[in-house]
């Protein structure tokens, strides 16, 4: 049984079928260079937040977007399911698509999600024919609560956002890969694209970044790194890491020497 | 064997496959699922290359125990064993768990050609009284156990459902732990014996192949392959603490049987995390008035690689070795991946207390038929812990 | 009359609509969504809901966000 590289190795998410498997946030850029980093990042969804409109025909960020680009937008700014819910329902009212990505944060410091909330918000929006994509901490009993609750994907947390600390979470979000059936995309904390490529090979399905691409130095240049890491790590994790004994066979038969 | 047996023929016995009045079913995909994986299983394909690499990974895939089924993995049992050791004392330290099977009756309404039981064989038959029940209790709980799994031979009709409550009542004076193997019974009826103080079921599908099942199970509620299948899942929803199974391996084609019976319970496991999970691995032993049946092809070796994939693939899970083993077995396999061994056992109806006359013959004959304090030394011996339960009832 | 829109109070003319408000601040309503009195409001009802005085509106676009 080889483990031969699929040509045409898919992230399905919600019946919706993706090459690319970089998840690309829209925060902290200057519009005009968003559209360079999709192109440079290869990616297909790109999350955006909701906000009010200020007044006056300023730019969209709307207008920035390549075409064909998947919007996911977030429901940044809840504290609770009930306001994720009245984000996640006017964010598809704008006529985008019926993806989101729940994020519920009760800890403004280090913005860490709310389990609990969360799943309330999902199953509401789950029922409500929504593409329901959360953001949680690794928490393997929740993650259930989640795919009950019809989610489409779990987004575990690789560190606190923004952090740039890369895979904290990792033996976690391992367990997660291994006991769920829906596509594990690690969110949050990933600040190089060696941990992105990282958390590929450990078999999640695809990753997301924001801040380690708009703050780089080349902007551009850091997209690419990151397409080229994960691109990487999905094939590493395709043709079978770790096909090394970790000690050669025993010459003796300690233990199988009773068979007769 | 009797002379002429209506459902010898073919066209004479039920549909298999078709569930009959009473029957609980449930909406489950798991059966469909198990059966798929195990007619997609190809065995042959596998290499020493993919024996390698599931030793190495940290967590085994359905495909790793695949291959640890495999012909290819039988250079490597020494290598196997090293891994299932690990695997099993990172998950239960030293501890060994002691039972023993207590069989209250032995009446049965199915015709199933391998088994010493079925009704056709001229046995003696016996069931105990609630009376000859505790007494065979307390004989038992004297010798220190305190897990006890109770047996019938399956006919509702003597060995109804109240009579099985009745026995775990009174078993729960003596014992921590009450294992049931029993007929396959709905989820209410699960529930019910659990109130009564049950909390494992175990029950044996004997072989997953439909096909085989079917010209071996040829008469008697046990012949509906589909609820046999599904009992443990009945189990669970019923409120049951955990759900063993097993294949009894020769029956058919053992690598898929026993390819079938990890991941029924891999997928049992996943679709109710909760629950506990066991494994037996019995493989067939002669029987009293049947010398047709064959073992055919599982020797030691092969029962050991059954044993060791399921450890490796399932980790957390108890596997009990039987006593169809012989004591040399049984001492090394609790070494490597076994966690639960029996003692003091009897197959046959009424034998603990001297003085009982309703007494009925055995299901087969046991190979290891040292009692409690033998297996409790030899345990010591090899350097692990005897545990009589770490358990309590809630 | 006074409306609120977006928490700020704002005055506007009597029987306006929503859709005349939206062109009025600038708006490109395929990138907007509104809720009216913590109601949503589908886009092809904008032409015919008409503002009364106190009513709440707000009107949300995407930005950039992670």
């Amino acid at each position: 049984m080889g483990n031969k590289i699929e040509k045409d190795d898919k992230l399905i998410i919600g019946g919706h079928s993706f090459d690319s498997r970089f998840i690309l946030g829209s925060g902290k850029y200057s519009l005009d260079l968003i559209q360079a980093a999709v192109e440079h990042a290869g990616a297909q969804i790109i999350t955006l937040a909701l906000r009010r409109a200020n007044q006056g025909g300023m730019a969209n960020i709307l207008d920035y977007i390549p075409e064909g680009v998947t919007l996911l937008p977030n429901t940044s700014g809840a504290r609770n399911a009930e306001e994720a819910v009245r984000i996640a329902r006017l964010s598809r009212e704008v006529g985008c698509g019926d993806f989101v990505k729940i994020e519920i944060m009760r800890d403004s410091k280090y913005l860490l999600p709310d389990n609990t909330e969360t799943v309330k918000a999902t199953e509401i929006l789950v029922k409500e024919g929504f593409v329901v994509m959360p953001y949680m901490y690794p928490d393997l009993n929740a993650a259930r609560d989640l795919q009950s609750a019809g989610a489409a994907t779990i987004m575990p947390l690789a560190a606190p956002i923004g952090s740039n600390k890369g895979l904290c979470t990792k033996e976690f979000i391992q367990i997660l890969i291994d006991e769920i059936d829906l596509p594990i995309i690690v969110d949050a904390g990933i600040g190089a694209p060696s941990q992105a490529c990282e958390a590929m090979e450990m078999g999640a399905a695809a990753v997301m970044a924001n801040t380690a691409i708009a703050t780089a130095g080349d902007i551009i240049q850091m997209a690419e790194a990151f397409r080229l890491a994960i691109q990487a790590g999905r094939q590493a994790y395709l043709s079978g890491l770790g096909r090394v004994m970790e000690k050669g066979a025993s010459a003796s038969s300690p233990l199988t020497g009773f068979l007769q | 064997m009797s002379m002429e047996i209506k459902e010898d023929l073919p066209e004479n016995r039920i549909n298999h496959m078709e569930y009959l009045p009473g029957m609980e079913v449930l909406e489950s995909e798991v059966q469909q699922k198990v059966i798929e994986r195990m007619q997609a299983y190809d065995y042959n394909k596998y290499t020493a290359q993919d024996v390698k690499a599931a030793l190495a990974h940290s967590e085994c895939t359905p495909e790793d125990f695949e291959a640890l089924l495999s012909p290819a993995a039988l250079p490597f049992l020494e290598e196997i064993a090293q891994k299932a050791q690990q695997e099993t004392r990172k998950h239960f330290g030293n501890s060994i768990y002691m039972f023993t099977p207590l069989y209250i009756a032995n009446y049965c309404e199915n015709y199933c050609i391998y088994c010493g039981f079925n009704c056709h064989n001229k046995i003696r038959r016996a069931k105990l009284n609630e009376t000859e029940i505790e007494q065979e209790m307390q004989a038992i709980a004297k010798t220190g156990l305190q897990e006890v799994l109770l047996l019938t031979g399956e006919s509702r009709k003597m060995s109804d459902v109240k009579y099985i409550g009745e026995a775990c009542k009174i078993a729960k004076k003596y014992f921590k732990v009450i294992g049931l193997e029993i007929y396959p019974v709905n989820s209410d009826e699960y529930a019910y014996l659990h109130q009564c103080g049950a909390d494992y079921v175990t029950v044996f599908q004997e072989t997953y192949n439909s096909d085989k099942y079917e010209t071996l199970h040829r008469a008697g509620h046990k012949r509906i392959f589909p609820y046999r299948l599904n009992a443990q899942e009945r189990a669970i929803k019923g409120g049951m603490r955990g759900v063993g199974f097993a294949a009894l391996l020769g029956l058919d084609d053992f690598r898929k049987d026993a390819l079938a019976t990890g991941y029924h319970a891999y997928l049992l496991q996943r679709k109710y995390p909760h629950a506990e999970i066991a494994f037996s691995c019995p493989r067939l032993r002669p029987i009293i008035n049947n010398e047709k049946i064959n073992p055919k092809d599982v020797h030691e070796p092969q029962l050991l690689q059954v044993i060791m994939a399921y450890r490796i693939f399932m980790p957390f899970a108890n596997i009990t070795i039987s006593t169809r083993e012989c004591e040399r077995v049984r001492n090394n396999v609790i070494k490597i991946a076994a966690t639960k061994i029996s003692a003091g056992v009897s197959v046959g109806i009424g034998e603990h207390v001297e003085e009982n006359d309703n007494v009925g013959d055995a299901q087969f004959e046991i190979s290891d038929g040292r009692n409690v304090e033998e297996v409790y030394q030899a345990i010591r011996n090899e350097g692990l812990q005897p545990v009589m339960s770490d358990y309590i009832y809630v | 009359m006074e409306i609120t829109v977006n928490g700020e109070k704002v005055f506007c003319e009597e029987g306006i609509t929503l859709e005349s408000l939206i062109v009025q601040r600038g708006h490109d309503k395929r990138q907007i969504a509104v809720e009216w009195n913590e109601k949503i409001v589908p886009k092809q009802e904008y032409s015919t809901s008409v503002i009364q005085a106190n009513d709440v509106i707000e009107i949300v676009t995407f930005m950039g966000g992670g």
